[in-house]
Parts: structure tokens; sequence; C-alpha cells
């Protein structure tokens, strides 16, 4: 997959997701993670940032994170900033919840590197982050359904935990 | 050994082939090829590669004898263009940091006071503004709420001006700014950061911002 790829899934959406009564909003800040068995709409906004969405088709859990930071190095503290701390957070509680890591389908977003002059760049941070998710994905043998990534625009994300439905705007 | 040069110094670490930077003006580029000028002991070999950046407080290993060395060291640049000693200077990156925190703008200034960057300040939108129209940053960090003109407000003034459009802008915010910032990348912003603001954070940020 190229980072500056887009391919869209049958599970993304290009119009807003319309919101029900029974499904609760939330937030996520950067460096933050949300997992539920619960109906959430998810929304996080992305620049260099990455999300990874996971869903459980047969439990029909989702979780999300948003990580600014590829991989933490032991310099400062270690949380779901960065990447392969916040995906591996994401399969735990996803396991913790009743989830089986061979139902899991994975989204990924973000990774804009949002200045022309650095858009050939191959480490961009933004790069960085999605190499790290592709990564962590595939030696977790989860497959990758759908993705919007690189690029020069930041995006906003709405993920819907009980479907797994995505929905991107470009920014 | 005598200082022949103390814009382009640089010291050799007790008991270590490692050498450390004691002082410099200049950044050499990654790959640069460094000898030294007059070397009065031996060295395995005379010229080292940078891995990254040299500049004030970073390190290179070169191949030398071990030893009780504490000498200070001009060197030059083979790849510089070479004028005379003391004019070689590639301008440090320029910053500027909004914001009407002086806390913040403490923090900020302490987390990058270790990288070869100009710092210039600014506490408020206006002001912003105005400095980034008169010392032609590299880039910005803005934060949103300020007096006389918000962030978001001298995002926009920014971007609507030939002179800083192109100027990568990275707006600070808080948590509930943050929910908004969509107005901030509409608006023209490149990053935002959150606050308490973690300085592992700004600085991939800025040295991804800025091609480092």
């Amino acid at each position: 997959m190229s980072p500056s790829g887009k391919t869209y899934s049958d599970r993304m959406q290009s119009s807003p997701p319309s919101q029900t009564s029974e499904r609760a909003t939330a937030y996520l800040h950067p460096g933050q993670l949300l997992v539920s068995a619960d109906s959430y709409a998810v929304t996080t906004i992305l620049g260099s940032c990455v999300a990874v969405c996971l869903w459980d088709p047969v439990t029909k859990i989702g979780g999300i994170n948003h990580f600014l930071l590829p991989s933490f190095s032991g310099e400062g503290i270690a949380s779901p900033r960065f990447g392969n701390i916040a995906i591996k957070e994401l399969l735990d509680q996803l396991a913790q919840l009743g989830s089986q890591k061979h139902n899991l389908l994975a989204k990924m977003f973000g990774g804009a590197c949002v200045l022309e002059a650095f858009r050939q760049r191959q480490h961009h941070l933004g790069t960085k982050n999605i190499e790290i998710a592709q990564e962590f994905l595939k030696s977790e043998s989860i497959p990758l359904v759908g993705h919007d990534v690189g690029g020069q625009r930041g995006r906003k994300l709405i993920f819907h935990t009980d479907d797994g439905t995505a929905w991107v705007k470009p920014l | 050994m005598e200082n022949r040069d103390e814009h382009e110094a640089i010291e050799l670490v007790e008991k270590s082939p490692k050498l450390s930077v004691h002082s410099c003006t200049e950044m050499f580029p990654k790959g640069s090829k460094i000898r030294w000028i007059a070397p009065k002991f031996s060295f395995l070999s005379n010229s080292f590669a940078t891995g990254n950046h040299l500049a004030r407080g970073s390190s290179a290993w070169v191949l030398c004898a071990r030893g009780r060395l504490s000498v200070h060291l001009a060197l030059q640049t083979r790849n510089y263009p070479q004028k005379t000693k003391g004019e070689i200077k590639m301008a440090a990156r320029k910053i500027l940091i909004v914001d009407d925190s002086e806390t913040m703008l403490q923090v900020a200034q302490m987390m990058l006071a270790k990288e070869p960057y100009d710092l210039v300040i600014a506490r408020d939108g206006a002001e912003g503004v105005a400095r980034a129209l008169e010392t032609n940053p590299d880039l910005i960090l803005m934060d949103v709420m300020m007096p006389k003109m918000t962030g978001f407000e001298a995002l926009r003034a920014l971007r609507s001006n030939d002179k800083t459009s192109a100027v990568p802008i990275v707006m600070i915010t808080t948590k509930a700014e943050a929910e908004s910032i969509e107005t901030g990348y509409a608006s023209g912003c490149n990053e935002y950061i959150v606050k308490p603001v973690d300085s592992v954070e700004l600085l991939a940020k800025v040295r991804s911002l800025l091609g480092d």
C-alpha cells in the first residue's frame, strides 16, 4: 500500500454518518483511545497523527486510537501517544471485552504531510506513523480493510464502534 | 592545542573517541565530511562524517586513539563553501512562539533550548502577526486563546499575506479548543498540539515540519 494512496473500502462512507439516538458521541484527543461494546460515534481530527480503528464483526465491538508519534524509544513516558503502544493497548482492551484477534478488521487514517515541500520525503512524521501501523497490523495478521492515509491535508474522522463504519472529511 | 576558531571548535571527551561539540554557531548538514585542520595527535582516520546535524550539544564518533585528551580542535567541513574564518555560517532556523502565557513561553523555550533554533517571542495574536512579517520565521507555534487577536484570527491573517502564507503553523490548543481545531485546519494550520505540551511530541513535530 502506498502511504499517499487512497483506497476506500465498502465500509467507508463519503457522506456524514447519521446520528441515531442510541449512539453516544465522543471526541478522541491525540494520545487517547476508546474501546467499547456500546455504540459510539467517535470523532477525531488528524494531521500527521494516525488513527487505527479495529472492529470485530462477530461481537460488534470496536475501538479506535489516535497516536502522534511512531514508536516509544524510551524517552519520556510510554503512553498511547506512541503508535506501538497505542495499537497494542487497543488490541488488549478489545481482548478484555471478549474480542478474538483473528476476527478483527482494521482501518487506518491520517499520516498527512501537510507541507508541499516535504511531500516527497520518505521519513516525514506522518509517513513514519503510517509505517508503524502497517507493520504492527501485519505482524498481528489483522487485515487492513480500509484506509485513507498520507496526502497533504488534515482529516476529520468519525468512527462507529458498533458497525465499524468510518467517515472521513478532508480539512 | 590552540582554539583556532571559537565558532568551529569541538572538544575531545576524555578517555573516549566520542567527540562532543563544545562551541558551534553553525549547523553542519547531515553527511558532511569533517576533517581536522591541525591534529597534534594520532588518529586512525583524520576524517569522519556526521550522522546528523552537528551543532552545539550534539556529538559524533571518530576513529582515534584512546587517551586522556582534553583539547579544543578547530575543524572545517569539506563540503562547505570555505570563506574566511568565522564567515561560514548557516543561519539557524527561526521559530516564532506566540502565546500570552509567560509560563507556556518559558516551557516552549526550555523544550527547544537544546536545538539549534533561534526563538522569537510574541505575546498576543496581533504581535505574532507583526513579528512574523518582521522576522520571517521558518515555523510558528501559535496559541489559540489570546488577547487582541486569537490564534485562529492570526492564522487567517498570516495565510492571507504572501510573505507568510507558506510558513508552517502549529496551533497549540487546550483540549476544549482541540475540538474546534477543524476551524484551524480550515484556516490553514498545519498541525496542532494539545496542552500540556509534551517535549517529545513538540520536537518531533517541529523537526518534521522543518524537514530535519
